[in-house]
């Protein structure tokens, strides 16, 4: 008995803990939700979509909202349409010793969204401190 | 006559929702402490949602790691927490949440490389980010760790080497995992919330710190020193310990204690067993009765008289004490004996009339340990045994066989609906008994037992 009684709260301790969890997530959409209805026909808005949709700001922070790993803010102003693209598509092309995911299966699409939105992050007053291009984006995806 | 009987079912019933309501009280408390971290990182400025499945998949990830991190406090064996069930249910939970902890781990990971396959890349340790990395090795070290704990016996790896093994894998485990978190810092953007899951992680090391270091030193300052080593009936010995410059402790009749004999409290070396000795044996000496069943249980008969001990304890709620009746049912298997000897010792030292029915079950008569103390015991109580002799003699005239639902009918006394049933012995002849006593009409919140199969 005291083991099925043991495995009994296991159990609803377990149950509890993933419903719980499921709670978390949920409380998490409404503000997602709401942007994912922006006006998809602006290329910018779209970029934004892709950027969540593909989970960047796991390893990437914008205004502080983010991983603050690597910050985006003001990358716009640092880089060029072309390096954005190379960062996204092929990170080793700017630095071979980079561990960061290749996007490379994104739809064409999509990363011309996903560069218009990060060409969009312009900040001047960040953009003349940050450092070079490699900082922009060294790690994650 | 109808009147005392539903008394004593009110009574039966507020026994019965007692422990329930500390389970739920308890239950509580640890959902608190694994969720509450989790819900505090929503308040103040939180990144949006990335998708409910991505979000699930991070609140997994929190979860499982809190979970880990609450492991270290479970086997801390803090008396006052573990005291409303028994410590052998907390080492059972330790057991089944620590396997849950790491199907989180793993759904965490599963369901971010689902929703964004980007995230498989982290898998591979020479392209991924050291985070990544990190939180792999955490994984790997869970599963090192459960497989170990679930498959010690049929892996065949020695108990004091798999302790050793299971504590470091577990602080990898969190470790890892907390630097993953580190690593990742989503959702830890605010300074305070980043110091909470630093809180988190030190817990943990002051968890192991309490449990390995100042409770070897509080141990140490109370010593007890090896008084008399008994040899008793079926390869067993009764070791007896007396404390060196303090009074020693009290405990409960059935109750138990993790034993060091002849090394450092430090080492890790403690092994869990019974009082078979009444806790008013006098000058704070303690008795235990221990079977050999293993590496460390067969060097027992070699202890010189003399030898250090340390008493960590005591544990338990198998107790007499802890459930008033007007009489008790025991039933004991082998060496399961020894915690009845010691509530049997301690009714008789109190000169209680109450009736106590013990059926003790072995496989031959010449190896019942404590007979004969059973039989000086009847001498000073309202004791009845009934021996179940496995293979007996062609003399034997008692009960034959194992311990089965028609040798409990036919010996239960009359009331013994209102008596409370202690049952200790092997793991499956614990869940025989409560199957039989269940069958005969006894409530199961009646019938009290104590699992030694910790690991």
């Amino acid at each position: 008995m005291r083991i099925r009684w043991a495995q009994g709260v296991a159990i609803v301790t377990g149950v509890l803990i993933v419903a719980l969890a499921g709670v978390f997530a949920w409380l998490q959409q409404p503000a997602w939700a709401a942007a994912g209805q922006a006006d998809e026909a602006a290329l910018v808005e779209r970029g934004l979509v892709v950027y969540r949709e593909q989970k960047c700001q796991a390893c990437h922070s914008i205004d502080g909202v983010g991983s603050r790993r690597s910050p985006l803010d003001g990358v716009g102003s640092r880089l060029d349409t072309e390096a954005l693209r190379k960062w996204i598509v092929t990170p080793r092309e700017m630095n071979p010793k980079v561990r960061k995911p290749a996007y490379d299966r994104l739809p064409k699409g999509d990363v011309d969204a996903l560069v218009a939105y990060m060409k969009s992050l312009r900040t001047p007053k960040v953009a003349t401190n940050l450092g070079s291009a490699g900082g922009v984006a060294a790690d994650g995806g | 006559m109808a009147r005392p009987r539903r008394v004593l079912h009110a009574t039966v019933n507020a026994r019965s929702a007692q422990p329930l309501l500390a389970a739920l009280a308890w239950m509580g408390v640890y959902l608190a402490l694994v969720l509450a971290p989790l819900f505090v990182l929503l308040v103040g400025a939180a990144p949006p949602g990335l998708g409910f499945r991505w979000d699930l998949s991070m609140a997994l990830g929190f979860a499982g790691l809190t979970m880990m991190a609450v492991q270290f406090a479970l086997t801390a064996r803090f008396r006052r927490a573990t005291a409303p069930f028994g410590i052998d249910i907390i080492y059972y939970l330790h057991r089944y949440l620590g396997a849950l902890a790491l199907a989180l781990v793993l759904a965490h990971a599963l369901i971010a490389i689902a929703v964004n396959p980007a995230v498989a890349s982290g898998l591979n340790p020479f392209a991924a980010p050291w985070y990544m990395t990190a939180g792999v090795a955490s994984v790997a070290a869970l599963v090192a760790l459960v497989i170990a704990s679930v498959w010690r016996r049929t892996l065949r790896i020695p108990y004091e080497p798999w302790r050793v093994t299971h504590t470091l894998l577990a602080v990898a485990a969190v470790g890892l995992a907390w630097l993953h978190m580190h690593g990742v810092q989503y959702y830890l953007a605010s300074p305070w919330k980043y110091r909470l899951w630093q809180i988190i992680g030190w817990s943990c090391l002051g968890a192991i710190a309490f449990v390995r270091l100042v409770r070897p030193w509080q141990l140490q300052r109370r010593p007890y020193r090896v008084a008399a080593v008994t040899p008793e009936r079926g390869d067993a010995w009764t070791v007896a310990v007396a404390p060196e410059g303090h009074a020693g402790l009290t405990f409960q009749p059935g109750q138990f204690a993790w034993l060091t004999l002849g090394r450092s409290p430090y080492v890790m070396q403690e092994h869990p067993f019974s009082f078979s000795s009444s806790p008013a044996l006098g000058h704070g000496r303690l008795e235990f009765t221990i079977k050999e069943l293993g590496d460390f249980t067969r060097t027992i008969g070699t202890l010189p008289p003399g030898t250090r001990a340390f008493v960590d304890g005591p544990y338990g709620a198998f107790s007499i004490d802890r459930h008033p009746a007007p009489g008790y049912v025991c039933l004991a298997g082998g060496i399961g004996i020894a915690p009845m000897l010691s509530m049997l010792k301690a009714l008789a030292d109190r000169g209680d009339p109450r009736p106590v029915l013990l059926f003790y079950a072995d496989s031959q008569w010449d190896r019942m340990t404590g007979r004969e103390q059973i039989e000086a015991l009847r001498r000073r109580l309202t004791l009845s045994v009934v021996y179940v002799v496995d293979e007996p003699t062609p003399e034997w005239e008692g009960e034959r066989g194992w311990i089965t639902r028609e040798v409990v009918s036919r010996h239960l006394p009359v009331g013994h609906a209102a008596f409370e049933y202690f049952v200790c012995g092997p793991t499956p002849m614990i869940g025989a008994m409560e199957r039989i006593l269940h069958g005969l009409g006894v409530p199961l919140s009646q019938v009290h037992s104590e699992l030694f199969d910790l690991v």
